[in-house]
């Protein structure tokens, strides 16, 4: 990085903390210190919702998934106009007509105390292990950019967040959202732009295209019905519906965003512009991966995009063992090269058979380069822990650092710290409310005043920040972070959906009856995750159903028991 | 904080205002995001089957 990168990363990056938290300043009443001023208009909570969501792992990890996946990835985003649609109409509706800070008051209300902490406690568990990926990702920037261990760079990233979230409060996260948002996406636009231009010449954007299709990077819809199949239309649609409906409707960190509206409208429409957003969004994020994974044919690609690796290859060059993956990995990488070339000109003169023949080569090549690099992987995975991770998650920080012009490395790495602070913001943010709101003042300290409640929740954001980071510390061992973070999400979000369905759709069953129909789904779920190799996506339908049918049938048995029991012995 | 007396009371308001003068209902609104959504399905179907 240059001068002028660090110029344009800390510009940006402070500017946006110190004016967020000026806007902020005096937040110290509870309810505006957890949801705001109550005053944001809808294209704000809009992007504010997106924002919370799109973390640095969607920017940095995403574009690694286009690159070794394709745009398969995009089906898990086929549920969400639909999920959306449902809370706009549904459950916002009754958030805002009961004025609650945390979604979980909602289930104390409707059924007793022990369901609401049942609630909190699964939101709790999964944001707060969830909140540690989030933090592990722009450490992996940093780790790259600078050079830094990785695990110094966990701590000192994380100690940031933790100070900017627990000065600025709901408030900070909301006003600051827009503006961290408009520098991601200025980076992305650039970054898209910058690929497309680094492309070959005589490379037509069509021939780009005819490229990654024949490498199986653009099949965005599968059809499949198979259930073991990670990603397709039905686990997106059906499960994707569920999986995004309990993330939206009943993650505070995303409740939060919606309830700081100054009106329902505002709530609603701030949730559709998502609806209508999130599928090309994703899809260009993909996208710009399927154009990196082109422009590497024609580039040499280093054998490990993992800075760890790659470091430890360049450390140990003398090792023959190595020395040899490296070079028939290049070799084969110019093989590819060469026949891609020829498809390109067979391609542009119409001979059909020449470009096929030269296309199957080029595939072949390409194929065995890929064995190579596996191989590597498996050799070095004795020595080193980092191979347990893919290469997906330094895709794209490889290429920005090698590729990209200064000023544009210094956008990005922005970027990506923006993203990682206003989302971890928000959760962080919702944790310490939750924490606050559903336990603290619900089972410790019932009087306690605003001020001291406002106290409290800087306190437990701050433990849930170190509770993040110890977990980011370990986050190395995930295959891949953007699947970990909605793997995490499917295994809890089920059960938390369940509650709610049931709340607002079954009226007859009380808070007995779900409690212990949701403690026994979620075992279910965490029995099936082991046991099965089932897509996660079907596993909040999973949870949820059981939930609610569980529901169903044990307070039928309930209200048996207890009209028998108040029937007169004759 | 107030509690309203029942959940029967908090029926979702779908005659509220959306402000869009060219989409006056909510089910107008949902209306138009499906579509989207449907447009953006052919499209990334088209863009599979073309290229592989």
């Amino acid at each position: 990085m240059s001068a002028l990168d660090f110029v344009v990363l800390f510009g940006s990056m402070l500017g946006i903390a110190i004016y967020g938290i000026w806007r902020t300043r005096g937040h110290r009443e509870l309810n505006t210190y957890l949801r705001g001023d109550g005053k944001t208009a809808w294209f704000a909570i809009g992007l504010s919702v997106m924002a919370t969501q799109a973390s640095a792992i969607t920017f940095l990890s995403t574009p690694g998934q286009g690159y070794l996946g394709g745009l398969g990835f995009v089906q898990i985003y086929f549920g969400l106009p639909i999920a959306l649609i449902i809370i706009a109409a549904v459950f916002l509706p009754i958030f805002r007509q009961l004025n609650v800070y945390t979604a979980y008051e909602y289930l104390g209300w409707r059924f007793d105390t022990k369901t609401r902490l049942f609630g909190a406690v699964l939101f709790l568990l999964q944001r707060g292990l969830g909140a540690g990926l989030t933090i592990y990702a722009p450490s992996i920037v940093l780790a790259t950019v600078f050079g830094w261990p990785l695990n110094l760079t966990i701590i000192s990233s994380g100690l940031v967040v933790i100070i900017y979230t627990v000065m600025g409060g709901s408030g900070a996260v909301t006003v600051t959202q827009k503006y961290q948002l408009a520098v991601i996406f200025s980076g992305m636009v650039t970054a898209f732009c910058l690929v497309v231009m680094k492309l070959p010449a005589g490379l037509t954007f069509t021939d780009a295209f005819a490229l990654a299709g024949g490498f199986q990077k653009l099949n965005a819809v599968n059809f499949s019905t198979n259930i073991h199949e990670r990603y397709t239309f039905w686990s997106g649609l059906l499960g994707g519906t569920f999986l995004m409906l309990a993330y939206f409707g009943t993650d505070q960190s995303q409740v939060q965003r919606y309830l700081s509206g100054d009106s329902l409208r505002a709530g609603r429409l701030g949730l559709m512009f998502n609806a209508v957003c999130k599928i090309p969004m994703q899809f260009c994020i993909l996208l710009l991966g399927v154009l990196i994974f082109v422009f590497y044919l024609f580039e040499q690609p280093p054998l490990f995009f993992n800075a760890t690796l790659s470091q430890y290859l360049a450390e140990h060059s003398s090792d023959p063992k190595l020395r040899d993956y490296e070079m028939d990995f290049n070799s084969l990488h110019t093989q590819t090269n060469r026949q891609l070339e020829d498809w390109l000109k067979a391609r542009h003169v119409g001979d059909r058979s020449a470009a096929t023949a030269a296309f199957a080569a080029a595939l072949s090549a390409h194929q065995q380069g890929e064995k190579i690099r596996e191989e590597a992987v498996r050799a070095l995975s004795p020595i080193h822990s980092s191979t347990a991770a893919t290469d997906a998650d330094y895709v794209f920080i490889t290429f920005i650092l090698q590729q990209l012009p200064h000023g544009v490395i210094g956008l990005l790495v922005a970027a990506f710290f923006a993203a990682a602070l206003s989302s971890k913001a928000a959760e962080l943010n919702a944790l310490g409310s939750s924490t606050t709101v559903d336990f603290y003042r619900q089972v410790i300290k019932r009087d306690a005043t605003d001020t001291h409640c406002v106290a409290v929740s800087k306190w437990f954001t701050a433990f849930w920040g170190l509770v993040a980071i110890a977990f980011a510390l370990y986050a190395h061992l995930v295959e891949n972070l953007i699947q970990a973070v909605n793997i995490l999400g499917s295994i809890f979000y089920g059960v938390m959906l369940g509650l709610f369905v049931v709340a607002f759709f079954v009226r007859h069953v009380g808070g007995t009856a779900v409690f212990w129909s949701a403690l026994v789904s979620q075992t279910l779920v965490f029995v099936l995750y082991f046991t099965l190799t089932i897509s996660y996506l079907w596993y909040p339908l999973i949870g949820c159903a059981a939930c609610v049918i569980l529901s169903i049938v044990l307070q039928n048995f309930l209200s048996d028991v207890s009209v028998k029991s108040k029937t007169p012995e004759t | 904080m107030k509690r309203p007396s029942s959940v029967k009371s908090v029926a979702a308001p779908e005659a509220e205002d959306t402000g869009l003068s060219w989409l006056p209902t909510w089910k107008g609104v949902y209306l138009v995001v499906i579509l989207h959504f449907v447009l953006w399905i052919i499209l990334l179907v088209a863009l599979t089957d073309f290229f592989s």
